[in-house]
Parts: C-alpha cells; structure tokens; sequence
C-alpha cells in the first residue's frame, strides 16, 4: 500500500522538519496542514492514511483533531501518530484516552519517528 | 462613656495621619505600577520579534539543506552512473584484450598484452568509490542531525508565546489596576478584565536530548496497550 501522510503542526519549521524526515525514511507521499480544522480539510480531499499531528494548535488543536477522526467513521481507524512537546504522564494518558496510535516526545529522531510509524502500522494491521 | 471621647479623638487623630501616609505611598505605588506598565508592551513586542527572526533564521538554513540534500544526492548519481560505466569500460577491456592474446604469436607482443592484463587487474576502482560514496552518505547523515537540531527552534518559541502572552496578561491586569487608581473602584468596575488568554502553546516545552520524557511516554503507551488488548 502506499503510504499517504499528513503532516499537522502550525510550525512551518517543525513541519519542515517532519517532512524532512519522512523523505530521509523514504516516504514520498506527504500533505501538510498548519491546524485541525486544515487538517480535516485535507482529510477530505486527499486520501491520507496516516496522520502525524501536534498537540498545542491555534483553532483546533490535536487533541481535539484525534477526537473529531475518532467520533467520524470514516476515520476512526486512522493511524494517528502524535508528535509534541508535552511529556507530562497526565498529557500521554489524556492523549491515550483521545485514541491516538503512539505518542512522540519532541525533540525527536528521524530512527525515533521510524521505529513509531513502524509500531503504528503493525497494530493496525493487527486490528484489522 | 464621655471618658471614652479623649480616646476616640486620639484614634480619629490616628487615622487622619495613617491617611496623609497612605496617600503619598499609594500615589508612589500608582506611579511604579504606571512606569512599569509602559515597559511591558515593548517587551512583549521584542519577543515576538525574536521569535519571528529566529523563524525566519530556521527557514532559511532549512533551504539550504533541502539545497545540499538535493545536490549530494545528485552527485550521489553521477559517482554512481560513472562506477558503473567504468566497470563495463573494465570488463570491455578484458575481454578485448582476451582476444588479442589469443591471435598473438610474437612472445614480445604477448608479454606487452600480459603487462597491460596485469595492471588493468591491479588497478580497482571499486575501494576508491565506495569510500566517496561513504563519506557523500556520512556528510547527509550529518546534514540531517542539522535539521532535526532546529527543532530547537519550534521549542524555544513555544516558550517565548507562551511568556509574550503572560507579560500581555500582566499588563492588562496593571493597567486595570492604574484605572481604579485614577477613577475609584466603583467607576472604573465598568471595564472588567477580558479573560485572559488561552495559551495555545507548550511553555513547558523543553530542548532535551534525554530520553526520559520519551521512555516515559513509551511506558504509559505501552501500559494502556496492554490494558485495552492492543
């Protein structure tokens, strides 16, 4: 299957950065969007089937994007892969709770991202 | 109790220069409040412009990878296209010389030929393009830890928002309280305080290279996984 990313983050360096690693990992197929609701946008029009969002986002924050994937049918299998500054426990249990896939502690590695996209795809494959 | 009026009159005396003290002080407090307030929105201003440098800054050594990344790769292309045709320019001699011998007769022509045999066999390319190819696949490896170091940059800003907009809670909140100072309580109670803003950033955010707060995040993972039969 190719893999279609969505890049989430209202930071175009960290956007930059993720994408930057997608393409270091040899994954060609990548959108991007600043917040939730662009991302949704997205998610409408172009067959993404992987998403990497942050947490802290003007208009619609990835907590809250992960919640809106997980309440619509359409998405409520995406593999969701947060990526944030957040460490707390109270913020990954909170993240947890929403259904996201994995949890990435920013900084992150371009092996750390892999080795997460990689345990993602492999529950989810399970699950199906 | 008309033996209670000598104390009282000394209280009321009490009280009147308690007063003459306050009012100077709390005018001394009015003024601090309002000298420091004017301080406040050029600091905020000054953040968000360091911010907005330190972006742009980050952009611009980000082009500048994505420039090199592209151009290694290309020579990355070409050192391997040309290893490729020298190695069949290679194996073209061989067998160009292979055919040689076998028509020669004159043993001097023959040792010439077995000469040249021998120096094409000695002579390896391949050591000499691995080794660029390594050191062209060690230098991106290197130009994409300055990529992934910028980071720093979406981190450190998230914690300069994050004080810009508690300074900006600060000064509106000062300013709320210079209004009392120059129109009383009562009047000045018309103009509540908005509520402060939401934050939207991470001001906790922090640029380590400690794995903790990840492994930590692995486990709660990990844990709820298993909890929830994934």
């Amino acid at each position: 299957m190719d893999m279609k990313f969505l890049v989430v983050d209202d930071s175009l360096t960290m956007r930059r950065i993720v994408i930057n690693a997608l393409k270091t990992l040899g994954y060609e197929g990548i959108v991007e969007a600043s917040d939730g609701k662009e991302a949704i946008a997205k998610l409408m029009t172009e067959g993404v089937n992987f998403v990497i969002t942050d947490w802290n986002m003007p208009e619609m924050n990835g907590l809250e994007l992960t919640k809106w994937l997980r309440s619509n049918p359409q998405f409520e299998n995406i593999p969701i892969l947060m990526v944030t500054t957040r460490g707390n426990k109270d913020d990954v249990i909170e993240a947890m709770k929403a259904r996201v896939n994995n949890y990435i502690v920013k900084p992150f590695t371009p092996q750390g991202l892999k080795e997460k996209i990689e345990q993602v795809m492999k529950s989810v494959s399970v699950d199906n | 109790m008309s033996s209670d009026y000598p104390n009282n009159a000394a209280i009321m005396k009490d009280v009147l220069q308690l007063l003459r003290e306050i009012v100077p002080l709390l005018e001394s407090v009015r003024r601090s409040i309002q000298e420091s307030a004017k301080h406040i929105p050029n600091a905020s201003e000054q953040l968000s412009k360091v911010s907005k440098a330190t972006e742009s800054a980050t952009v611009e050594i980000l082009d500048v990878i994505d420039a090199l990344s592209m151009q290694f790769s290309k020579a990355q292309e070409h050192i391997q296209k040309f290893q490729q045709e020298l190695a069949t320019l290679h194996t073209n001699l061989f067998n160009n010389i292979t055919a040689v011998k076998a028509g020669i007769t004159d043993s001097e022509a023959l040792s010439h030929i077995e000469t040249i045999e021998q120096l094409l066999q000695s002579y390896s390319t391949e050591k000499f393009f691995d080794g660029l190819l390594s050191l062209l696949e060690s230098s991106k490896q290197q130009y994409t830890s300055i990529a992934m170091a910028l980071q720093v940059q979406d981190i450190t800003n998230q914690q300069l928002v994050g004080i810009s907009q508690i300074i900006d809670t600060v000064y509106q909140y000062l300013s709320t309280a210079l209004n009392r100072f120059d129109h009383g309580v009562e009047e000045s109670s018309i103009t509540n305080l908005e509520d402060p803003k939401e934050i939207v950033v991470d001001i906790n955010a922090q640029y380590t290279k400690s794995p903790e707060r990840q492994m930590t995040a692995d486990e709660i993972v990990r844990q709820w996984q298993q909890e929830n039969g994934k």
